[in-house]
């Protein structure tokens, strides 16, 4: 049986909307394996980037468990999933992935640019290499503004490349472009895949979905068919470890 | 690339902006400067007016006085054993003393009484020029004697006398021309013939002495006690007295004007920090999405919270050293304005520049204090909402 690496355990999240309380997630149980393509679909409003973004740690949710790699990341310090975020886990938006007023260059090395100490010559060479590599080397000092959606997209996704990241959370990565686009970057994030690197993607294009491993749909915050069986914490402890 | 990197750049890429918030508070720091080196110059200045209004130092011969009363009614002191002070050497030593920059005035005298007719009257020997600086406030019917023949004399003393000016006066064998009358003072200088300091001297044949000094030291600079102590240092012999209500007065109005100067400094500090404050809670606002991204990169609060702070620090050490070198610039035209710039320049010092940098930088940052808190501590998933 393949690694689990990470797994959500009755996760829940509910947000006060104007005086009533709107139930997100609901109980979710969800298990991500090593190396894995995974694509989480759903209506709009159906929990799809809340979910992702429990799983990477951006939101607490008020129950339940997270585990990466054995470890429960519920129970520690905010700098540690700092840490997390910074060398394991890499993030690609919808929109907005990029700041605006930095260049590509900066924007690819921007989770190096943490201290004062200066980012090594090394990452610099290997983000020029990676960057010419999917066609943007000469293009290195622009900012994000000059760049078309789908180079936008790429640079973000560069981004989590460089850092040898061991999970991509990408939201909706192709829901800003063009057909075209779109497909390009799905082949990037193949690719990357193939390459090692495990995938979580949401998206509502049943296409795109379908270049995944495995499909999970999410309605009303709730799993619309359950991959897996609930499992109890002694057995997912005992296959991670 | 580190992270001052994402400040500098944000800085680089909104230059107009930039520009303004740093014209703004450079024109704050521009005002403060201009007005702290304009109020200096100005406390200065106000102060050597003030020394032509009297002397604030009087530098006597060591006296023994015996108070004489008798069943209370008061009689008059007695003094014995007065000797006069030597001209040369006692206004040559007050002048050499450490702080001789501060003195602006020294006026001895002789004093004694003339025969005139059947009446004795007291009569001073003063330099005229030195006489008027500290006696600006004299005013006189007639002129100031030019020619060692004339004399000025007290109210009372022409009254006294039938007198007034280009009248002829008889002392001893001698014949003097009244040159002025000064009009009532109501002071002891009513009473008083006013000759030539060598003139009085031959009169009553004491060549080269004098009774006592009168001095105008600034006391802007230093405390009079000091100046007292220099010229004792000097003049061991004599009895040296500082006028304490005198000099508080002078210090009361001087620190008025630097008061009023750094409570206007004070306002308009305030009032750039606020804005600063204020630009950099709007930017704060407008950047929640950067913030968003930050955060999901792996940027703790503590990082967010530097990229903030070292912003608003470059914003006010820009502002520092060019508002405190046009405020130099602007203090030249404003004392020019004000008349004052022939006398005195204000000091452009390199320590100052550095101090004005450093101290505009402390204060934006101490203004970006709360809008850098609030920035740090966005919930990412609130920062995040504004991505999509
Ligand atoms: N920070 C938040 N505050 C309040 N409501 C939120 C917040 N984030 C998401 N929601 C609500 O949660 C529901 C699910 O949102 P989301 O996870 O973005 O769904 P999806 O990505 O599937 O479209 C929506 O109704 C949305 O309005
Ligand atoms: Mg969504």
């Amino acid at each position: 049986m393949k690694d689990i690496l990470i797994s959500g355990r009755r996760l829940t999240k509910s947000f006060q909307s104007e005086d009533k309380e709107v139930t997100v997630l609901n109980d979710i149980f969800i298990d991500v394996y090593k190396g894995e393509f995974l694509a989480i679909v759903g209506r709009s409003g159906s929990g799809k980037t809340t979910l992702l973004n429990v799983m990477s740690t951006l939101v607490r949710p008020d129950d339940g468990d997270l585990f990466y790699q054995g470890k429960n990341l519920l129970t520690q310090q905010p700098s540690e999933l700092n840490l997390l975020r910074k060398t394991d886990f890499a993030i690609v938006f919808q929109f907005h992935h990029l700041i605006p007023y930095l260049t590509v260059m900066q924007n690819t090395l921007l989770p190096y640019m943490h201290s004062i100490k200066p980012v090594s010559k090394d990452l610099i060479q290997r983000a020029g290499h990676y960057l010419t590599k999917i066609g943007l080397g000469d293009k290195l000092n622009r900012l994000p503004g000059k760049l078309s959606g789908g180079e936008q997209q790429r640079v973000a996704i560069a981004r989590a490349v460089v850092k040898s990241s061991g999970v991509l959370f990408a939201d909706e990565p192709t829901g800003s472009l063009d057909k075209k686009t779109g497909e390009e970057i799905m082949d990037f994030l193949q690719q990357l895949n193939h390459e090692g690197m495990s995938i979580v993607m949401v998206t509502h294009e049943p296409a795109y979905a379908a270049r995944a491993d495995r499909v999970i749909e999410l309605s009303d915050g709730a799993l619309a068919t359950p991959p897996l069986s609930p499992l109890h914490f002694t057995e997912v402890e005992e296959m991670v470890a | 690339m580190n992270i001052f990197t994402i400040p500098i750049s944000n800085i680089r890429r909104k230059l107009t902006k930039t520009m303004l918030l740093i014209l703004v508070f450079s024109l704050g720091v521009m005002s403060i400067a201009a007005l702290l080196q304009v109020s200096l110059v100005v406390g200065d200045s106000l102060e050597r007016k003030l020394s032509a209004y009297g002397a604030n130092i009087i530098v006597a011969p060591k006296a023994e006085t015996l108070r004489v009363s008798y069943g209370g009614f008061h009689m008059g002191d007695m003094l014995y054993n007065v000797e006069d002070l030597d001209e040369k050497g006692t206004i040559s030593a007050i002048k050499s003393i450490e702080l001789k920059e501060r003195i602006s005035v020294v006026a001895p005298k002789l004093v004694g009484t003339l025969d005139v007719g059947s009446m004795s009257l007291a009569a001073v020997g003063v330099r005229w020029d030195d006489e008027l600086g500290i006696k600006s406030y004299w005013a006189i019917d007639g002129q100031i004697p030019q020619q060692p023949n004339e004399v000025l004399l007290g109210h009372r003393a022409a009254q006294k006398l039938l007198l007034k000016p280009e009248d002829l006066l008889p002392v001893g064998d001698s014949l003097y021309k009244v040159a002025g009358v000064l009009e009532e003072t109501g002071g002891d200088d009513d009473q008083v013939i006013f000759l030539g300091l060598s003139e009085l001297q031959t009169l009553l044949r004491k060549p080269g002495s004098i009774s006592f000094v009168e001095v105008a030291a600034l006391c802007a600079g230093c405390p009079i006690d000091d100046i007292v102590t220099q010229i004792r240092t000097q003049l061991p012999g004599t009895d040296i007295k500082a006028l304490q209500n005198i000099v508080n007065q002078r210090m009361a109005s001087i620190h008025f004007v630097q008061k009023l100067a750094f409570s206007i400094s004070l306002v308009i500090l305030l009032t750039a920090a606020a804005m600063i404050g204020l630009s950099m809670l709007a930017a704060v606002n407008e950047r929640k999405k950067d913030i968003g991204i930050l955060r999901s990169l792996g940027y703790g609060k503590s990082h967010i919270f530097i990229i903030f702070c070292v912003e608003a620090a470059i914003i006010g050490l820009i502002s520092g050293l060019v508002g405190y070198s046009t405020g130099y610039a602007a203090s030249f035209k404003a004392l020019d304005i004000l008349a004052l710039s022939d006398n005195f320049q204000p000091i452009f010092s390199m320590v100052q520049l550095l101090g004005a940098a450093l101290l505009f930088g402390s204060v934006t940052v101490l203004a970006s204090l709360y809008p850098a808190w609030k920035g740090a501590t966005i919930d990412p998933s609130e920062a995040l909402t504004s991505l999509s």
